[in-house]
């Protein structure tokens, strides 16, 4: 894959909008000492060159009512790899299914990690059986669900409300 | 006889900041920008340290200086990140914050009627510990010079009881930060009229646009120079009460004297943790100096815009703006401000006589809540014009 070379500019930028993807332009451009226009430009050209793939939310879920919340499950597998294509053709018969929310190739006893979504325990069990296995290369495969989340992309998710600062020092 | 307290004490106000304080929390929804502390809890890998120290039971005094691994800790980073030499053993002193680092040096070195050089604005603890020890505080006023004290400035305010000068930077309340030029004359200064240097940089950590000087850069001056610092600012760590007075061992151990029979030590957890802090902690600075500077632009671009004119600071987390152009005084502007829009600053009188037409913010504040006050800064400001 082509890599990319990044200004100064532009990583202050990523660094910025990794924290926080919905700051406004005027307030981006404030901090990057640039023109507002030149801020979108920036980001555009990160879009176009592949930097940028998604602006996306860190949800605390735990605080929803209802039937918001997804199943989650890290899946390990095991694979024998091909001898011609190695792990990348296999690895794109995984990660094409839409429930399988990251995938990576990992060191270690396993060598695909999987994050997997769905809408029930059963859904993703289904997953496992019907599809992960049956794949022709896949030796093994240990599901783990998760239960709590406690910190995602960086964020911790709060669990108890933070100290009070006072007004003013006095 | 139990009603008549100590003159000394009598003649010193109470904070102006304090009354301030009753003010805003009498105010409900108030959006404040007058905390002087980091918006950041300690980072873990200190906090854990603390905690570690705390179940194995490490909850005893230790020695007056403080537990020489702490000091030692001091020292190796004093050097590695700022070039300076300190004997960890005879050079260094562990406090409770910065605050008693400063009582004690001012009550080691001065004697009734001596006088001490202050720039101003100032940090308000500075000028009543001077007064505590029956010495007098000579202002030299910065607020014409965007609060950077001129050498002319400071040589007219010396006289033969002079005794030190004191520097705080980068500034609270200013965010300035002292340039190197200055420094140099200073030095001369301070030679030849023969008085002591005292160098608060509790801010050090958190500059910004240049590399960080302090009167420490000029060779020479060591043995008339006292460095002042801590933990609270740059590592978020204002609740542990840690700081450090380092300077020539004849001070120092005159310095013990008052230390040990006043606070005994700092707190050993913290002690600890300051080690820590000193040791694994730089990406964590690193990544609240940069929030902090992100946080700066805002607030500069801000306050120009709505004709609150400030120089850009380049450290701490203060922005010092004047209000000249409403025409109110400081106190009357934070109250009026207060009142009308639920935002609390600190008006800029209580940090000297000469800051009347300004006020200080303090941008360590969650950013939406920055943008908020900001805004509703500029309202109040086009409705008083």
């Amino acid at each position: 894959m082509k890599t990319v070379t990044l200004t100064e500019s532009e990583k202050t930028l990523l660094r910025l909008l990794n924290e926080n993807a919905r700051q406004s332009t005027a307030i981006l451009a404030t901090k990057c000492k640039l023109r507002e226009s030149e801020v979108e430009i920036l980001i555009e050209s990160l879009q176009k060159r592949g930097v940028i793939r998604q602006f996306t939310t860190v949800i605390n879920e735990s605080i929803i009512q209802g039937s918001f919340n997804k199943v989650k499950a890290l899946i390990e597998v095991r694979i024998n790899p091909e001898k011609s294509t190695g792990f990348e053709t296999i690895a794109r018969r995984i990660y094409e299914y839409k429930s399988v929310i990251d995938q990576y190739l990992i060191s270690g006893t396993y060598d695909f990690l999987l994050i997997m979504e769905g809408d029930s325990i059963e859904e993703i069990g289904d997953f496992v059986f019907d599809k992960l296995a049956t794949i022709g290369n896949v030796t093994g495969t240990t599901t783990h669900f998760i239960l709590k989340k406690y910190k995602e992309n960086g964020v911790i998710i709060p669990t108890q409300s933070e100290a009070d600062r006072l007004a003013v020092i006095p | 006889m139990i009603h008549e307290y100590s003159e000394l004490v009598e003649s010193i106000p109470s904070s102006g900041i304090r009354k301030f304080f009753d003010l805003v929390i009498g105010s409900k929804d108030v959006i404040s920008l007058g905390v002087g502390e980091p918006d950041f809890s300690t980072p873990w890998t200190i906090r854990e340290v603390g905690i570690q120290t705390l179940e194995a039971g490490n909850t005893t005094y230790t020695s007056n200086r403080g537990i020489l691994e702490c000091r030692q800790a001091v020292s190796d980073y004093l050097d590695k990140r700022f070039g300076r030499s300190f004997c960890p053993e005879t050079e260094i002193i562990l406090t409770a914050g910065v605050s008693p680092a400063v009582d004690i040096v001012l009550r080691t070195i001065l004697n009734p009627g001596d006088e001490v050089l202050l720039p101003e604005p100032t940090y308000v603890c500075y000028k009543p510990l001077i007064q505590l020890t029956g010495s007098r505080c000579v202002a030299v006023n910065t607020t014409e010079s965007n609060f950077i004290p001129t050498l002319d400035s400071v040589k007219s305010a010396i006289t033969p009881k002079t005794k030190a000068i004191i520097l705080c930077t980068p500034s609270n309340p200013t965010g300035m930060s002292i340039p190197k030029s200055f420094m140099e004359g200073l030095a001369k200064l301070a030679k030849e009229h023969d008085f002591w240097i005292i160098s608060d940089e509790v801010y050090a950590e958190l500059s910004y646009d240049d590399q960080f000087s302090s009167i420490l850069d000029i060779p020479g001056i060591e043995e008339r120079t006292i460095l002042l610092s801590g933990f609270s600012k740059g590592f978020a760590m204002t609740g542990w009460r840690l700081g450090y007075v380092c300077g020539p061992e004849p001070l120092i151990s005159r310095a013990l004297k008052i230390h040990q029979y006043s606070a005994l030590c700092a707190p050993i957890f913290s002690q600890y943790a300051g080690i820590e802090a000193l040791t694994n902690a730089s990406k964590d600075v690193e990544h609240m100096r940069l929030s902090f500077k992100d946080r700066r632009e805002i607030c500069i671009r801000k306050f120009n815009e709505i004709g609150l004119t400030t120089p850009t600071p380049n450290g701490a987390f203060y922005c010092f703006s004047s209000i000249k152009s409403t025409g109110m005084n400081s106190e009357e502007f934070a109250i009026e401000l207060l009142k009308k829009k639920n935002v609390a600053v600190i008006p800029g009188r209580v940090f000297g006589e000469n800051c009347d037409h300004f006020i200080r913010t303090c941008y360590a504040t969650r950013e939406d809540l920055l943008i908020t006050a900001l805004e509703r800064i500029g309202d109040f400001v086009s409705e008083n014009p």
